[in-house]
């Protein structure tokens, strides 16, 4: 079964973009794997931080979206490379899977997280439940 | 001849949960916009007592409210 991931990034403001990417295709390379795809990278820019983190009040956010079909991610592995990063203030891992597929199963409205990582479901249109048939045969 | 002492009739609304009632069924810790209206002035997660949530949507927005904090994207405290 698939699993899907999301991996959020808060990085050093001081970087250029041109590190920022050299930085993100790093982290891309390192998650990456046999059956392990980043799909998607949604990238924030400069943000303002809701508390300073160590000197900074700045920060670039950056999204992985990573599906795995067969094995997980190397997490941890990932998670050392990153503490010992200093131009990564912040980073979260998200398995998302479960939460999309009920929300997908369920929910009336679309989860765009979802259709990124290519879960999709059977929404029910619209707000209110639908009608039943016999409801629709006593009103005609 | 004073008028009989009434019984204070207080109409409250009856809150509802604006999650159940929109069918979202997935609270995104990257929605800064939508957490913001369910933390307080000083940052504490609005109790559903207040704000009428279901549990099970409650539980939902607090992780998504504590993801964003630790991204920074919402504050722990404010003053």
């Amino acid at each position: 079964m698939k699993r899907t991931y999301e991996l959020a990034l808060v990085l050093d403001p001081s970087l250029s973009d041109e590190e920022q990417v050299a930085l993100v295709d790093e982290v891309k390379k390192m998650v990456s794997g046999k059956g392990i795809e980043v799909v998607k990278e949604e990238s924030w820019g400069k943000r303002k931080l809701a508390y300073p983190v160590g000197k900074v009040s700045e920060g670039r956010y950056v999204f992985l979206y990573i599906t795995a079909e067969n094995e997980p991610p190397p997490v941890s592995r990932v998670e050392t490379r990153l503490n010992q990063n200093e131009r990564v203030l912040r980073y979260l891992w998200v398995r998302t899977d479960e939460d999309l597929r009920r929300a997908m199963r369920k929910g009336k409205r679309s989860v765009p997280a979802a259709e990124v990582v290519g879960i999709t479901g059977p929404l029910r249109g619209g707000g209110g439940r639908e009608r039943s048939s016999v409801e629709e045969a006593r009103e005609a | 001849m004073s008028a009989p002492p009434r019984k204070k009739v207080f109409f409250r609304r009856r809150k509802v949960c604006k999650f159940c009632a929109d069918g979202i069924e997935y609270i995104d810790y990257k929605d800064v916009k939508l957490l913001q209206q369910y933390i307080l002035e000083h940052a504490k997660i609005l109790p559903r007592r207040i704000s009428g949530t279901s549990a099970r949507h409650q539980r939902m927005l607090t992780d998504a409210i504590k993801r964003a904090r630790h991204l920074a994207l919402l504050p722990f405290v404010s003053e």
